[in-house]
């Protein structure tokens, strides 16, 4: 048994880019899969991680060296955390050792809820599943501080919490989904929807200012006439033009710097999408796996963000508020992360656009008060990816330059809540309380919230199913009564 | 036969396209369809993608912007949920003359 131990542990030690494809292999194999096409999704994970970890080692230095003249030219910058995007996110965190188990653990909470009556919503969007890696991950760094025998199942615990949360979440926003796609059939259970918690309050606020409804805009139109300039590699481009003017570059500097970032940009997304491909077969069997447990039922299926993707406003609002990111950056004497990977934070702009269905004004502003909490949750998480990447060797992290965060932290203001509240148990008791009785808040609020909001998107799509009143019990307070044809 | 190209777009040409795209591959190839090539894009360049394809499978079925493409775009959604899919396979085959 000990050697049986042994042999795993020295096999683990080889590194996540030879270790992962044995695992995916050996799933896939359980998942039924024929031996050649298993170890083809092996490979491939091994292909993707070695990509990502060749471009990391480019693009890191490059960013890292950029960061370091800033802070050295211009006083007040406090850049020491380099926001390389979700994608490189993604990949250390399949690197934590119980990444995988997260797999089983979503897909059989949802089963249960789904058995109870608890939700409607069969999730089957299996490639999300790595942010509950990260938070099982993150919490276990967090707690493992003080209590180190509590560490994994609080991370676990954490987890679970949020896959419950993300199937509740996509009950409630359903037919607010539905009215800005019309697809009939799914709700979008991603986690970046969770942020509504603190966004429906803060939204009633804001409609409360006289005229906002009467501003009349055309994101369509203007989505447009940015056209070129929503590209990867043009953002990429602008932004290295921008660090290179802000690092005091010479003119070949700056050239080279905007070439540099355009290619990363434009690099990242296409090495990861391989590990899409890889990880793909899994997706697969675990969504098979759970359709069959439920035929005939009446549920619908949850899907990942990008159904919302033809959106105009959600695009107009990511590119318009690029440009106050990388200022809130700059003056926010909390933040000390470099926006770029995501610089178009779509996790902050499409929860935005889901709750304020897709009005522009209204989600410019939703989402200038969200900048700051996404700054202050990638510069907060940032010793953890990094930790995590350096202890599990996903990513070598080279030492002088600082670490390495995602500005698209999902759910942002929920994660620094849930984390505040649990680093009471590392001696922080008040700022914990403080978070408990704002989440408490944010909790309460969001039920009646959200069905407030589900049932008049409901009058104006006329309902999923052709209810255009999902929630009676909250319809006394609805100004207009419902239509009777 | 020349090559016949499908594009599958999504927000990032990352995870949901490329989800998408693998589910439409191995269909295809169940069928013996192997002079397709399905690629996964970035919905932010889908006209310079689209003016190199000849089918967009959309998971954004309600957007103007497909309409406005120089190829025809049917609904992918089919192949996120798994319910419906040999109707978007039948839909590939009629319009690319497969």
């Amino acid at each position: 048994m000990q050697a049986a131990l042994d042999l795993i542990r020295s096999f683990l030690d080889y590194g996540p880019n030879v270790a992962l494809p044995v695992i995916m292999f050996l799933l896939c194999l359980i998942l039924g899969m024929r031996v050649g096409k298993a170890a083809g999704a092996g490979l491939m994970l091994g292909v993707a991680f070695t990509g990502i970890f060749v471009l990391f080692d480019f693009a890191f230095p490059v960013l890292g060296k950029a960061g370091q003249a800033m802070v050295q030219r211009i006083p007040g910058l406090r850049f020491q955390a380099y926001d390389l995007g979700w994608t490189v996110a993604s990949v250390i965190s399949w690197a934590w050792p119980y990444a995988f188990l997260m797999f089983p653990l979503q897909i059989a909470i949802n089963i249960a809820m789904l058995a109870l009556g608890w939700t409607k919503c069969l999730n089957v969007d299996m490639w999300n599943v790595w942010h509950k890696a990260t938070l099982g991950a993150f919490v276990s760094a967090l707690v493992g501080q003080s209590s180190p025998a509590l560490a994994l199942p609080l991370g676990f615990l954490v987890a679970a919490v949020w896959v419950v949360a993300e199937l509740i979440s996509a009950d409630h926003t359903r037919e607010q989904v539905y009215n800005l796609t019309r697809i009939p059939g799914i709700a979008v259970s991603h986690n970046m929807l969770l942020d509504i918690m603190w966004m429906a309050p803060v939204l009633d606020l804001i409609e409360k200012i006289p005229g906002l409804g009467k501003i009349k805009t055309s994101p369509a139109d203007l989505r447009r006439r940015i056209g070129i300039f929503g590209e990867n590699y043009v953002i990429g481009a602008i932004l290295g033009l921008i660090f290179g003017l802000l690092a005091g570059y010479d003119l070949k500097g700056v050239a080279t710097l905007i070439i540099q970032c355009a290619a990363v940009v434009t690099l990242f997304p296409l090495l990861a999408g391989l590990f899409a491909r890889a990880l793909a077969p899994v997706a697969e069997g675990a969504q098979e796996f759970m359709q069959k447990r439920f035929p005939g039922r009446s549920f619908y299926i949850g899907l990942d963000w990008p159904v919302l993707a033809g959106i105009d406003s959600l695009w107009v609002t990511g590119i318009l508020i690029a440009p106050l990111i990388l200022l809130f950056a700059i003056i926010l004497p909390f933040n000390n992360t470099l926006p770029f990977g995501s610089i178009i934070a779509v996790s902050l702009v499409a929860t935005v656009t889901v709750i304020t269905q897709g009005d522009l004004v209204k989600s410019l502003l939703l989402s200038i008060i969200g900048i700051p909490v996404y700054l202050g949750a990638a510069t907060y998480f940032a010793p953890y990816l990094t930790n995590l990447a350096v202890a599990t060797g996903a990513i070598q992290v080279p030492e002088g330059y600082g670490m390495v965060t995602w500005l698209e932290t999902n759910a942002a203001g929920m994660r620094l809540l849930v984390f505040t509240i649990l680093d009471a148990l590392n001696g922080n008791i008040l700022p914990g309380l403080i978070a408990l009785v704002v989440l408490v808040f944010c909790v309460w609020y969001y039920f009646p919230a959200m069905k407030r909001r589900e049932n008049a998107a409901a009058q104006e799509s006329g309902g999923i199913s052709g209810n255009p009143l999902p929630y009676p019990e909250v319809a006394s307070k609805a100004a207009k009564p419902a239509p009777t044809d | 036969m020349p090559l016949k190209r499908i594009i599958v777009a999504c927000g990032s040409g990352v995870a949901t396209s490329n989800v998408a795209a693998e589910k439409l591959r191995n269909l295809l190839r169940e069928q013996g369809h192997h002079n397709v090539d399905v690629r996964a894009v970035d919905i932010k360049s889908l006209e310079a993608e689209a003016k190199v394809a000849d089918l967009l499978v959309s998971i954004t079925p309600y957007a103007i912007r497909d309409k406005e493409l120089p190829i025809p775009s049917i609904n992918g959604i089919p192949l996120l949920t798994g319910v419906g899919t040999a109707d978007v396979i039948k839909q590939i085959k009629d319009i690319l003359k497969l």
